[in-house]
């Protein structure tokens, strides 16, 4: 049989038809696929849109998929059987990605975040780069692209850092027990009060935290706006610094004092000089006992004074 | 700082008004503002113009001058720089309210009576609005830059504004003419039936148009603040403004932004705090 007998044989004209009609129900896919994400665009959101754009096209080339096969004569209802079998396979196989799936689709309804948020997962923190059905792409602030399954998020517990306009900061700061926290107070406040970024409304609080080991333990809440974050976070610590250096505010290290109890007479003290060498004779007698030897400097070496004793 | 002289003389465009343009001299490529808490520089290159400021932080200052010198002092300043096919030889000021509403909050407690109302001056800064010859806006700088503040029922729903203290003046013969400063009549009007503590009362000024007075002195629209009879529902109108007719006002400016119906209905949480 010759090409063009094949061509306008039965077999040929059905074969001829399966291609015009994959190839016009490709066209539609893409076309509508096309049509319907310009015109959900004005009412959803990014995510969506492609949601449905994958929808329509993949839905048409399946119909499509299913005329051609039909076309060229296969009967659909053993290939719809043996997929029934297949599909019980396929669905223990596939369970985590089914269910990503359908965290995502979870995701994309419920909008926990959106594209461009910044958001923590875990330990990681990044801005959204995109949200696919079966993840969710991050990239951190060292630049490192992160993915992220549905199934993950929608277990999580998931902080959106850029949902809302402001931000507080809670700065803690320690002042030394000798100071009046009435003024410590107020010196934090006008500090907040002199920054512009700084909001005045929620208004700046100053919260006693507890008398801690070393000092006393406060939280200094103030607010800004998202974008100034991180820029008040770097430099009102600066600023309450220089204002407790003016005002002598001290700053305590962490110390700790040694107590023998009330019974015990107080630890004798000798200052030693620069030279190294140990005190007088009348020196001990002013000063009390030396915990080193007698005759010897705190060395074990002898010395002036032990000489003199003998 | 260049030493600048308190030009207030009738040889300068506007006299005692700072905004109007301004032409360099032959020998002279800088020209020097001062404007309450800012002090405003712009050196002129063929096709440059580099803008250097810095603010006092007193926003109680109110100092204005003008002069022109050889050369730019950047000392604390902060700097920008124009590019231009050709720069001109002058420039012009112009002034402009803030580009957020502001935040007004009266420096003592003020309430209204049920069934009253009471006008309230209240001034925010002004902005300068620095163009070139052709009309070309180079940049925006504030008077004194205000703290940034939030205005709204919660953390999550309101606005971004700039926050000011007000002396809330009653008498239009208390109002004090500050350079830097725009005056804004408000009318707040109670209809409930319990008093209103008015703590924090958000002024939108861009929407706001801009006057001058023969005095020199900037004023805005005047707005009407009403709280609805149910206590919750809060109405903004804006009215025509009305002062005495020796001051001769004179519409400088136009609203920043043009607000429909829909933006002048709020919640009384975005109008009171």
């Amino acid at each position: 049989m010759s090409i063009i007998d094949f061509v306008f044989s039965q077999r040929g004209l059905d074969l001829l038809r399966a291609v015009v009609i994959a190839v016009v129900g490709l066209l539609v896919a893409r076309v509508g696929a096309g049509l319907g994400s310009r015109l959900a665009g004005r009412y959803f959101e990014t995510q969506q849109v492609d949601l449905l754009r994958k929808a329509v096209f993949y839905g048409v080339v399946v119909l499509t998929a299913m005329s051609v096969l039909h076309q060229l004569g296969f009967s659909l209802t053993i290939i719809l059987g043996a997929a029934g079998v297949l599909s019980v396979a396929i669905g223990f196989a596939s369970q985590t990605s089914a269910s990503n799936l359908i965290s995502g689709l979870f995701l994309i309804g419920e909008k926990p975040f959106g594209v461009g948020d910044v958001i923590r997962v875990g330990e990681t923190v990044g801005e959204v780069l995109s949200i696919d059905l079966l993840s969710v792409k991050l990239r951190t602030f060292d630049n490192l692209f992160v993915r992220v399954p549905n199934e993950t998020l929608i277990k999580s517990q998931i902080v959106n850092l850029t949902r809302f306009d402001i931000r507080r900061l809670e700065l803690k700061v320690s002042a030394a027990y000798k100071e009046d926290l009435a003024h410590v107070r107020r010196v934090l406040l006008e500090v907040a009060e002199a920054y512009p970024l700084c909001l005045t409304e929620p208004k700046p609080a100053v919260l006693f935290l507890g008398f801690g080991d070393s000092g006393l333990e406060l939280q200094f809440n103030i607010w800004s706006a998202r974008e100034n974050f991180l820029e008040l976070r770097n430099t009102m610590p600066e600023r309450v610094k220089r204002a407790f250096d003016a005002e002598g505010i001290e700053i305590p290290f962490p110390h700790r004092s040694l107590y023998a109890g009330e019974a015990t007479a107080p630890f004798p003290i000798r200052i030693v000089d620069d030279a190294g060498g140990g005190g007088s004779a009348s020196d001990m007698a002013r000063d009390g006992p030396s915990t080193s030897a007698p005759g010897t400097d705190a060395d074990g070496d002898a010395t002036r004074d032990g000489d003199a004793l003998r | 700082m260049t030493e600048l002289q308190d030009v207030l003389g009738i040889d300068e465009p506007g006299g005692l008004d700072w905004w109007g343009s301004f032409a360099l001299e032959v020998g002279f490529d800088v020209l020097a503002w001062r404007i309450g808490p800012l002090s405003l520089q712009a050196r002129h290159w063929p096709q440059e113009w580099r803008l250097a400021w810095r603010h006092s932080g007193d926003p109680q200052d109110t100092a204005q001058a003008f002069a022109r010198a050889a050369e730019l002092d950047e000392t604390d300043c902060r700097v920008a720089r124009f590019g231009l096919r050709a720069a001109g030889r002058s420039l012009e000021l112009r002034p402009r309210l803030a580009d957020r509403s502001v935040v007004v909050r009266p420096d003592t407690q003020l309430f209204i009576p049920p069934g009253e109302e009471c006008l309230i001056y209240v001034s925010t800064p002004a902005w300068v609005e620095v163009a070139t010859e052709g009309g070309a806006t180079l940049t925006e700088v504030p008077t004194h830059r205000p703290s940034d503040s939030w205005f709204g029922a919660n953390t999550r729903d309101g606005e971004l504004c700039y926050a000011s203290t007000t002396l809330a003046r009653l008498r239009i013969e208390d109002v004090v003419r500050r350079p830097h400063r725009i005056v804004s009549p408000v009318t707040v009007r109670n209809r409930a039936a319990d008093p209103l503590q008015l703590e924090r009362i958000s002024v939108p000024v861009r929407l706001l148009p801009l006057y001058v007075t023969a005095r020199h002195q900037l004023w805005t629209q005047p707005l009407v603040m009403e709280r609805a009879a149910d206590g919750k529902q809060g109405a903004l109108k804006l009215e025509e403004l009305k002062l005495p007719a020796e001051l001769e006002p004179q519409r400088i400016a136009e609203a920043r932004q043009t607000a429909g119906r829909q933006g002048l209905l709020h919640t009384l949480d975005r109008l009171f705090g």
